[in-house]
């Protein structure tokens, strides 16, 4: 799980003074979660390998832009968070898939470890995961991969925290009800 | 029991080999430490002055072209000309640099010269300066007839 204080020590302001070593750092933390989040959006290797590649040479070319350090990680995965979208347009128009789902009063959201799967249901996980749509599959992967927070995933997505709220809610729900319906046959 | 996050590392960590290798890649194409941002400012004036020369060459180069072509390759021509101008002259000493006494015996020379060749001249008395009449002007002046 990523600690907080994690972000006191990665050197981004050496990273904004141009040191590879800082960004060799910055690109060695993320490049297997930013690869996770891509990968798990698009099911595609090299595609994904390419948009982390590309991800980290506009992070490297617009680090100006980020205005706090310690946002590195939401800054870097919303870059991602673009590629994945402009795939997702030039692919297919997914109209139906990007629709908001009906804000509703989502309840406590618990971290990312409140889903504890057995090691013979990850396969089911796996699947399940997939199953969701584009748009509640990317606000649960950022919640389970770097446990951001509600608001961290609202300007990575560019949506509003409420609607955040509401997909991560009915996300896990689905999840859930997907497994227990799996566990039940 | 695991985590989704254990779970899908798990499943990707194959992967880090080829971002080992992109992130390798990506590094090698960054600009050295310190240099971005040394770089900034010499690159904003290096744009300037090369606005500035492609106005200057848009606007008051380009337009007249012709004319601009013409003045350049008259002036090559009289820049030409003169090369090939000193090349031919042979210099004359400068004036002052003459011996002075050479220029006296010179001058003596065509003196006597012309004074054995001409006829003493003799000297021209001078002529009667006609005295200014102690009339009046107007007394000398001729009268009118009435006819």
């Amino acid at each position: 799980m990523l600690l907080v204080t994690e972000y006191d020590q990665l050197p981004v302001p050496q990273a904004r003074a141009g040191d590879p070593a800082a960004w060799d750092v910055l690109f060695r933390r993320y490049q297997l979660p930013l690869y996770v989040y891509v990968f798990e959006l698009v099911h595609d290797e090299q595609a994904s390998l390419d948009m982390v590649q590309e991800t980290f040479i506009n992070a490297a070319r617009h680090i100006s832009s980020l205005r706090e350090d310690d946002k590195f990680g939401g800054w870097l995965f919303g870059i991602a968070h673009q590629k994945c979208i402009q795939r997702w347009r030039k692919q297919t128009q997914e109209q139906s898939a990007l629709e908001e789902i009906g804000a509703a009063p989502p309840e406590a959201d618990a971290g990312p470890d409140d889903l504890l799967i057995r090691q013979e249901h990850e396969e089911e996980f796996m699947r399940l995961l997939t199953r969701l749509p584009p748009v509640q599959r990317s606000v649960v992967l950022l919640h389970f991969v770097e446990d951001f927070s509600i608001e961290q995933i609202a300007e990575i997505t560019g949506a509003v925290a409420g609607t955040v709220k509401s997909r991560l809610h009915y996300a896990k729900k689905a999840l859930r009800k997907l497994m227990e319906n799996e566990n039940a046959t | 029991m695991k985590t989704p996050r254990e779970i899908l590392f798990e499943r990707h960590r194959r992967a880090e080999v080829s971002l080992d290798h992109l992130r390798h890649k990506v590094l090698a194409g960054l600009p050295a430490s310190g240099s971005a941002e040394a770089s900034e400012p010499n690159r904003g004036k290096r744009q300037f002055i090369r606005a500035v020369l492609t106005k200057a060459w848009l606007e008051l180069i380009w337009p007249s072209r012709h004319a601009w072509a013409g003045i350049a390759a008259l002036w090559l021509t009289v820049g030409a000309a003169n090369l090939a101008m000193k090349a031919g002259f042979q210099p004359s000493p400068p004036i002052g640099a003459a011996p002075a006494r050479e220029m006296v015996q010179g001058f003596e020379e065509r003196r006597r010269l012309l004074t054995e060749l001409l006829p003493p001249i003799k000297p021209v008395p001078p002529a009667q300066a006609s005295r200014p009449s102690a009339r009046p002007r107007s007394e000398g002046l001729p009268t009118l007839k009435h006819c």
